[in-house]
């Protein structure tokens, strides 16, 4: 009785008077009131059918998600006599040395710095440009008279964002063969070039996803009450202004979300559209192509297995860093907007 | 069938009416139908036996313009045939499709009445609120950035995809349209020496998507319906278990030695299997199934209906759009992704290529067969051939991304 009334908690002096600070003491901790845990096991007796719903998800996920999370012992594996082809997994891991060497590695690594350079160079640049491209679309289609027009547009911008890398690679190296390509023949061997390298990733990024990525900005200005549009008019701003001071502000939680979404993905670069370009290219220009992602797939699978716990080390690292850019990016989101990321 | 139902309005003597007429011919019909009647006759210049590949090309093209309407009557239509309804009784089944043409044709001109109102009236008072030229300038700029934009998207699709229907031996000059067209290539890979392989994929592509997406959405969705409830016991935890593995994972290699362990590098059940959990989806379908009136349950779950009576006969129904929603992003995902391949597939181990991964594979090698001169010169339009194969599973859903943009996605800021 008393506790039931403390947790409602609606009328705290009658609460206070009937459950004074000396009964709180004397509750243990684990108990958050009389009969919790009996309330709980009936709890789950009475949803006894539901628990049955959730078995396959949670099989799936403890055999793909969880029970490669042993392997992250890997890591802390010494290098000398671990050898994948003499013995098996299991005799690996129990047999050997133990280490922290591996994560100390990572950070003397050369190709490893450089990757983590490239990653934040085109991650930054991406949303110095894409973010903004996809706001700009979005305002100057809701600017146009006919929305049918624009929603025409629309469709069109975007279709490439359903063709996979390989085809959107596919033709862009094609426009840009110094052979036979429409603009290759006028620019000459762009694609191979190191210093151009970054400024296609990016563009290609721009290319597939702006269309799909402004339709989220283009519904909320849709959504944007009519009424502001029209007394703005009547006080004689004209369509910049009205642009400036109504829309964008209008649409800032949906931007400050987004923005907050891409930082939290700034280490990841997308893994099949760097591969790709560098494989068209016949991976010879290593040294500025390499980005995280592709960093840890070459020395995890590419080289066959050689090193193996330090690549452990590498992939473990990076989804620590993932990690914690989400959970920070989520605790912003939920700070300032009141509305978490999940 | 309905093509020609709507000739009767023509009698209404409506110029709205027969111009809707005249287009629904021009898009259903005429379009599909010079595409088809082209590849036929290129195909009877070449020589070649494919002919029935212009038919194809005729019922896909149909197929995608009159996606909605014609859909809609054959299904009536076949409906009627299955339950043995004829003579009055069909026709009044058939009829509706047309009321309900009619209604939205009404509402149509009723609001276009309205609007030349109000422009009769601003013109009564013109010059109330002028149009200043900063409004003028502004208009130009952002009809012009817009169509820059159209032109950077459409100008590599056109170009490179002219090139399938190019002859190899003439790839420079094309441009926009192919200069001389030819099928060799996509002959050579739908049917000639290249088919093998290409239909291998394809094929994989299918099995991969159809057993993912059915049964991941399933499965996801059994596992939001406990989650959604409130007095579900251990609701947040159980929901962390899954985010968990959203937010974090152990990297490449661990993965990549699971399934060594269980034997099923080179094979497709090592993608399928890493695709089927898609804790994103699970938090969409949790959202939507709070939406879900309880009351409705309740009653029920007192006429006698047992959890899983209740998930499969009022909690599915109800919740179609976000099902949709989510086989769709599925469905694009597995038939685009081949990241999942690359860890897992070697490049020898053909018969689980995915068709993404088999493109992708097409790119990266250059050692042609040295025997085959006409292979050599057509590399770039044997490319393109496959990749237009590819993409039409992709077209054929884009009605649901029409949808979307009418719509509006709110996916993106779903609150899990």
């Amino acid at each position: 009785m008393e506790n039931d009334l403390q947790l409602t908690g609606e009328s705290p002096a009658f609460a206070g008077e009937v459950a004074g600070p000396a009964d709180e003491e004397k509750r243990p901790l684990y108990d958050p009131h009389p009969g919790f845990w009996k309330d709980l096991w009936k709890r789950v007796k009475k949803h006894r059918q539901l628990h049955i719903f959730l078995l396959p998800a949670v099989a799936v996920t403890l055999l793909f998600g969880y029970l490669p999370m042993f392997g992250i012992l890997f890591a802390f594996k010494g290098a000398e006599g671990f050898d994948l082809t003499k013995a098996d997994v299991l005799y690996n891991l129990t047999h050997g040395t133990w280490t922290f060497k591996n994560f100390g590695d990572i950070f003397v690594d050369e190709s490893f710095v450089r990757a983590v350079g490239n990653t934040l160079l085109i991650n930054v640049i991406r949303l110095l440009i894409c973010f903004p491209l996809s706001i700009l679309v979005a305002v100057q289609l809701s600017e146009l008279k006919s929305q049918a027009l624009a929603k025409v547009i629309l469709i069109i911008i975007c279709i490439p964002n359903f063709l996979s890398w390989a085809i959107v690679i596919g033709i862009w190296s094609g426009l840009l063969d110094p052979e036979f390509g429409v603009l290759g023949r006028f620019t000459g061997f762009i694609m191979a070039e190191n210093e151009w390298f970054k400024p296609l990733a990016v563009f290609f990024s721009a290319w597939k996803n702006a269309g799909w990525g402004c339709i989220l900005y283009y519904s909320a200005i849709v959504a944007i009450d009519k009424t502001y549009y029209e007394s703005a008019t009547l006080e004689g701003a004209n369509r910049l202004q009205k642009m400036w001071y109504l829309t964008i502000p209008s649409i800032l939680p949906t931007i400050a979300l987004t923005l907050v979404l891409n930082i939290s993905g700034m280490m990841a670069t997308g893994f099949e559209q760097i591969w790709t370009m560098m494989q068209v290219n016949r991976g010879t220009l290593i040294d500025s192509q390499i980005v995280l992602d592709t960093y840890i797939y070459d020395i995890s699978i590419r080289r066959g297995m050689t090193n193996v716990p330090f690549a452990t080390a590498l992939g473990v690292f990076n989804g620590l860093i993932g990690l914690i850019l989400m959970v920070v990016g989520n605790a912003i989101t939920s700070k300032t907007m009141k509305r978490g990321l999940w | 069938m309905n093509i020609f139902k709507h000739f009767q309005y023509w009698r209404l003597n409506d110029r709205a009416v027969y111009k809707e007429a005249l287009l629904r011919l021009l898009c259903f019909i005429l379009l599909p139908a010079a595409v088809g009647v082209g590849v036929f006759t290129v195909m009877a210049l070449q020589g070649g036996g494919v002919w029935w590949i212009g038919l194809v090309v005729f019922l896909i093209g149909a197929l995608i313009c009159g996606y909605n309407i014609y859909a809609y009557c054959l299904w009536r239509y076949l409906n009627c045939w299955a339950m043995g309804v004829k003579g009055a009784d069909r026709a009044l089944i058939m009829q509706t499709a047309d009321e309900r043409w009619h209604e939205r044709e009404r509402k149509r001109r009723a609001k276009t009445e309205h609007e030349e109102d109000e422009r009769k009236v601003s013109k009564r008072h013109p010059n109330r609120i002028r149009e200043s030229k900063i409004d003028i300038t502004l208009n130009i700029i952002n009809l012009t950035m817009l169509f820059l934009f159209i032109f950077v998207v459409c100008f590599p699709l056109l170009n490179y995809f002219s090139l399938s229907f190019n002859d190899g031996n003439f790839n420079l000059h094309v441009v926009l349209f192919p200069v001389r067209p030819s099928v060799e290539a996509f002959r050579y890979v739908l049917a000639g020496e290249g088919a093998i392989d290409f239909w291998q994929a394809f094929g994989n592509s299918v099995f991969i998507t159809l057993l993912v997406t059915i049964v991941s959405n399933l499965m996801m969705a059994l596992a939001a319906y406990p989650l959604s409830k409130r007095d579900y016991p251990l609701r947040g935890g159980i929901l962390m278990f899954f985010v968990i593995t959203m937010l974090f994972s152990a990297g490449i290699i661990p993965i990549y030695m699971l399934m060594s362990m269980m034997n099923l590098l080179n094979t497709v059940w090592s993608i399928i299997l890493i695709s089927l959990s898609n804790v994103a989806h699970m938090l969409y379908y949790k959202t939507f199934f709070e939406g879900i009136p309880s009351d409705i349950e309740e009653a029920a779950k007192l006429d006698g209906a047992s959890e899983l009576q209740l998930f499969f006969l009022i909690v599915i129904p109800m919740s179609l759009p976000i099902i949709g929603t989510c086989c769709f992003f599925t469905i694009v995902g597995c038939w685009n992704g081949y990241g999942s391949a690359l860890m897992f597939i070697s490049r020898s181990a053909k018969q689980a290529h995915p068709l993404a991964y088999y493109i992708y594979l097409m790119l990266e090698n250059t050692d042609l067969d040295k025997n085959n001169p006409w292979l050599q010169m057509n590399a770039k339009n044997v490319e393109a051939a496959a990749m237009l194969v590819s993409i039409i599973p992709i077209i054929c859903m884009y009605p649901y991304v029409v949808k979307y943009i009418k719509g509006g996605l709110q996916l993106g800021s779903v609150k899990g």
